[in-house]
């Protein structure tokens, strides 16, 4: 069976060119190995500037690896071409921490759910269309009623949830979920932990869950990779991970999470 | 945070030059001979305009033009002005004084009546010092400085004779230009001050008011308007709030504590307002026929007198620009949280 | 909640306000051949002059508003001056913005080194103050209409590009920029879709709101002789023709007020209602501002 995702010794520099004097190269990602298995929640943890937003910017595309290969659905992304990524992003998803940023404020709910439809010449049939967009809409526990309405009038968790859809629309095979819960309030993240968890099942979605906090990985994922200073130091099944956490890194960093242990 | 300012430092010559060689450029427009013709004071001599175009090499590439400029205006020859009848270097030493002088106590009369009324509207919110405070808030924006000069004119000069156009009166003149009054500094409120002629400042004074006024208007409306906020947010807070609930008479809130700390942005916006009057002046000056820069500029530019053109200019840049620099600086003095990239 | 439905009446009230004055002049404007039908059809911008007589003529039934020095019909200059204004400042405007978009847009879009050298070339303007600046340039060009929106336009782009410029950088920095591109949407679906309704729409309104001041620069260059030449019906112009005259005579020193109130009061109201109606919408296009 092909992975999902599968990242070999992946390097990532940034560049920094100050205005005086030469650029300075600034390793990010350095040699990440990663599997992502059809229809597997991985949570994918660590600090704030570890690398885990250049890793999900890579696997998107928006930056370039530096070295090392990168398979998505068994296809190198490396040299893929325009039309190949477009082909690609039908099957992987992604999900933004901010709610408040990735909805076009001048777009309404409809036009957002249907842009990618539109973009990937889906259900052309306007009353087809419509019936899916509500189906759309339900599916994330929203009213369709919603459909003309702008995200300004929505909630944060609401919001997250019309991101959601819109990832949905395609119906992908991946979801990327790039902390999609950290910038909610902590009793709507419940919520749409939930809604995404109940997704997943049934979709039998293989899903990256981004994240800094453990108690959230530790509810929805199958799987962990700590991420520290660009490289993957522990990867264990969640449960395993939390009772036996190998490596110092990730004892430190549970130990800093004292609600956990309170909690179970 | 220092790469910032060296870079500012290292952009200001760049940015004046910019300014300078584009009106250079700009006068290229006009035929050598046009601009032969300004280097001629005798009309008997305009036959010979061949001649001086071939000494001044007005016919060279423009680059090599400006070079030549630029190197005499950095010796301090700016050339000659026939609108004012006098090497630019000497309008400028003779004009400038008079023209930050007014501006300064138009600065003066911004800042103290601005904060004042700002602060009164803040206080008495939609009450009748708030209502005045908008009005002018609005009006100031709208009303040109050309019509209200006419007006002030025609009502303060024309109708009660208070006060009357230009800088000073004969009998000033006399004084000043007379063998007994010594210049110091070129600013005829100190000088006059120093000379111990108070009836020359008290005159001096008297034909700045029109002008200041005048001047006035449109930072007055934007000092009005940042002041009246500033001080309706600095009510809100809780250290006020601690005055008043410590017992602390009314006006001792409103000053000592909510007044003080709306303040600090008028400040540098006041800072910012004085080097944008540079361009009130040339329309004031004009009216008021009041011997400044402005109105050099202006009958400069009216008289397509080239070296005057390009001196004024020159001589605006270099100030607001310098004035910008400055603005920004007190600017980050003032609130160390704002961080200029 | 007393209070916000207030202070929303009072807003709505002065933005109506300068959305009647603004409509009162327009109306004026486009009414302004039956309003005051021309002499010289072929320039009707040209003023009639019923004599060569001096002194200005107190407004009368010949002469609603009075005449200026030289017998100039104030009432003609202002009807045909409100047309002219109209014209300068949308000229002028929808000039500079296109070259404020172009530019703006150039240095958004390359970056790096374009953007250095384009943005020092705004910060070459905006080292004079524009009344300076654009009085030197009008002054170079020689002084007419023409001449005079050319330089408006030279003094006005710099600061559309920077605006421009900011805007499309900082959308292009939002999240739903990079989500369209997840979503698999092309280079031109995002610029024209996302980057341009987000960035430049604002721009435009900001833009258009500016109208008021740059016919008020316009009167200032025109009141100086570089602007409007006289006989044109140019609100300035005719406040320059007012200059010899706000003294009176010794008897009845206003006696000619009509020379400065009149064309001065339809400036005055003009940049009004566009500065009112301005302050609304900045309002609206960003509440966070004060």
């Amino acid at each position: 069976m092909t992975p999902a995702i599968c990242v070999r010794n992946l390097y990532n520099t940034c560049r920094r060119r100050p205005w005086l004097g030469a650029a300075t190269q600034h390793p990010v990602l350095r040699g990440v190995d990663l599997t992502l298995r059809p229809g597997q929640v991985l949570g994918l943890v660590g600090e704030s500037g570890c690398g885990k937003s250049t890793l999900c910017k890579v696997l998107l595309g928006i930056e370039p690896a530096t070295l090392g290969t990168v398979e998505i659905l068994g296809q190198d992304i490396r040299g893929l071409s325009a039309r190949g990524w477009k082909e690609l992003r039908r099957h992987m998803q992604v999900v933004y921490q901010d709610p408040y940023s990735s909805l076009d404020p001048r777009f309404t709910v409809r036009r957002l759910l249907s842009e990618p439809l539109h973009i990937h010449g889906l259900y052309k049939d306007k009353s087809a269309r419509e019936t899916y967009l509500c189906q759309l809409l339900q599916s994330v526990q929203l009213d369709p009623a919603f459909l003309d309405r702008y995200p300004h009038e929505f909630s944060g968790g609401q919001r997250q949830r019309i991101a959601i859809a819109r990832a949905l629309a395609l119906n992908p095979q991946i979801l990327i979920a790039d902390e999609p819960v950290s910038a909610l309030d902590v009793s709507v993240q419940a919520q749409v932990l939930n809604l995404l968890k109940e997704i997943q099942h049934k979709r039998n979605l293989a899903v990256l869950f981004v994240t800094h906090d453990f108690a959230v990985a530790r509810f929805l994922c199958d799987d962990i990779a700590v991420l520290h200073a660009g490289k993957i130091v522990e990867y264990a099944p969640a449960q395993t991970l939390f009772e036996h956490p190998q490596q110092a890194y990730t004892q430190t960093l549970l130990a800093a999470v004292p609600s956990v242990e309170e909690r179970v | 945070m220092m790469r910032f300012w060296v870079r500012r430092l290292c952009l200001l010559p760049l940015v004046v030059l910019g300014v300078t060689f584009l009106l250079f450029f700009l006068t290229q427009r006009l035929s050598p001979e046009m601009r032969a013709s300004l280097y001629v004071k005798d009309p008997r001599q305009m036959g010979a305009l061949e001649e001086v175009i071939r000494e001044y090499g007005l016919r060279d590439n423009v680059f090599k033009q400006y070079a030549r400029w630029l190197g005499n205006a950095l010796r301090g020859n700016l050339g000659y002005s026939p609108s004012a009848n006098m090497p630019v270097a000497q309008a400028i030493k003779e004009y400038l004084p008079a023209t930050i002088q007014l501006a300064l106590v138009t600065m003066l009369l911004v800042v103290f009546f601005g904060v004042w009324l700002g602060a009164a509207s803040a206080v008495h919110k939609d009450k009748w010092p708030d209502v005045l405070a908008r009005l002018v808030s609005v009006g100031g924006f709208s009303l040109p400085i050309f019509v209200l000069g006419l007006v002030l004119l025609m009502v303060f000069y024309g109708k009660l004779h208070w006060f009357s156009p230009g800088a000073y009166s004969i009998q000033t003149d006399i004084i000043i230009h007379g063998a007994g009054f010594k210049t110091y500094t070129g600013f005829l409120l100190l000088d006059s001050l120093l000379n111990g002629q108070w009836r020359v400042f008290g005159d001096v004074l008297n034909h700045l008011v029109l002008p200041a006024v005048t001047l006035c208007l449109g930072s007055f409306a934007l000092l009005v308007r940042v002041m009246r906020s500033s001080m309706l947010e600095a009510l809100s807070k809780d250290y006020v709030r601690t005055a008043r609930a410590k017992g602390l008479p009314e006006y001792q809130v409103v000053y000592k504590h909510a007044g003080k700390n709306a303040m600090i942005p008028v400040i540098t916006l006041a800072g910012i307002q004085f080097i944008r009057l540079l361009g009130g002046t040339v329309i004031v000056e004009t009216i008021f026929d009041y011997p400044g820069m402005g109105r050099f500029g202006v009958l400069a530019a009216q008289q397509l007198d080239i070296a005057g053109i390009l001196g004024f200019s020159l001589l605006v840049a270099v100030l607001f620009v310098l004035g910008n620099l400055l603005s920004d600086l007190l600017y980050t003095l003032a609130d160390p949280r704002i961080r200029l990239e | 909640m007393d209070k916000r439905i207030l202070k929303r009446i009072c807003k709505n009230k002065t933005s109506l306000a300068g959305l009647i004055l603004v409509g009162f002049f327009a109306l004026i404007a486009l009414w302004a051949p039956v309003l005051a039908p021309a002499e010289n059809k072929n320039n009707p911008y040209q003023l009639p002059q019923a004599s060569y007589q001096i002194e200005p003529q107190a407004p009368g039934t010949q002469h609603w508003l009075g005449t200026t020095e030289q017998q100039y019909d104030l009432y003609y200059g202002v009807v045909w001056g409100t047309r002219l204004a109209f014209k300068i400042g949308i000229t002028v405007t929808l000039l500079a913005f296109l070259i404020g978009l172009l530019v703006g847009g150039a240095a958004a879009y390359f970056g790096g080194k374009v953007d250095e050298t384009l943005m020092r070339l705004t910060d070459v303007v905006f080292a004079v103050p524009s009344l300076v600046l654009a009085m030197v340039i009008a002054a170079m060009l020689g002084p007419d209409l023409k001449n005079m929106m050319i330089a408006l336009t030279a003094v006005a782009w710099p600061s559309y590009a920077r605006l421009v410029r900011g805007d499309i950088l900082a959308v292009k920095e939002q999240g739903f920029i990079t989500a369209a591109r997840t979503l698999g949407a092309g280079g031109g679906r995002i610029f024209f879709c996302h980057l341009v309704p987000n960035a430049i729409y604002p721009c435009v309104v900001v833009a258009s709101l500016d109208i008021g001041y740059v016919v008020l620069t316009a009167a200032s260059l025109s009141f100086l002789g570089l602007g409007a030449q006289p006989g044109t019906a140019d609100w300035g112009q005719l406040i320059a023709l007012a200059r010899n005259w706000v003294l009176g005579t010794a008897q009845h020193p206003l006696l000619y007020w009509y020379t400065v109130i009149v064309p001065g009061g339809a400036i005055f109201l003009f940049v009004l209602g566009w500065n009112l109606l301005g302050d609304a919408f900045r309002d609206i296009l960003d509440p966070r501002q004060v």
